[in-house]
């Protein structure tokens, strides 16, 4: 899931607009400070994914080089199982 | 732009901890609260998911076909991104 800083505002602002207009918040501070803290915490859990992917492809290429180029091996597939498996060690919901 | 919901629970109960840890609002009802995040991540990921598609066939319709991953690819993608999410009052 990658998501521009412009995207993650868009979902930001939609959030608080749902929440307000179901009644289903009340703002302890300025509406600014909330789409703030909704920003951070998508952004925050976005650069985990990322994160993520930039280890699973580090690995990815140190194991193909311990297999002398991994010729014939399915490049996606086994970064997805990297991937996978490095979301399970940390914990991280992908 | 596919998102599993697993990772859809996952984000609105970020958002919605961070709202309240913070102590930045109060929710009355903790599960419709959280349920209406989830509806609101999931809706703008379909329009997301949507428009994407759109937007690459539409690229990939051109007479002389951009490369994806071109600059030049990038800025009409993003042209064409916002005016498909405009459309949508997104």
């Amino acid at each position: 899931m990658r998501l521009k800083d412009e995207q993650i505002s868009k979902l930001a602002e939609r959030v608080l607009e749902a929440l307000t207009a179901s009644g289903l918040i009340t703002l302890k501070t300025e509406r600014g400070k909330i789409l703030d803290g909704i920003r951070k915490a998508v952004a925050d859990d976005v650069k985990g994914e990322e994160d993520l992917e930039r280890e699973a492809e580090r690995l990815l290429e140190q194991t193909l080089r311990s297999m002398g180029g991994g010729a014939g091996i399915d490049r996606h597939k086994m970064l997805k199982m990297i991937k996978d498996r490095l979301a399970k060690e940390k914990g991280i919901v992908l | 732009m596919s998102i599993s919901e697993d990772r859809i629970s996952h984000l609105a109960h970020r958002i919605y901890d961070r709202l309240w840890k913070d102590d930045l609002a109060d929710f009355p009802d903790e599960r419709q609260s959280l349920a209406c995040i989830k509806e609101t991540i999931t809706a703008f990921f379909s329009v997301a998911e949507e428009v994407d598609a759109i937007v690459r066939k539409k690229l990939a319709s051109y007479a002389q076909a951009k490369v994806p991953g071109s600059r030049e690819y990038e800025i009409l993608y993003h042209k064409f991104h916002q005016e498909e999410m405009a459309k949508r009052k997104w």
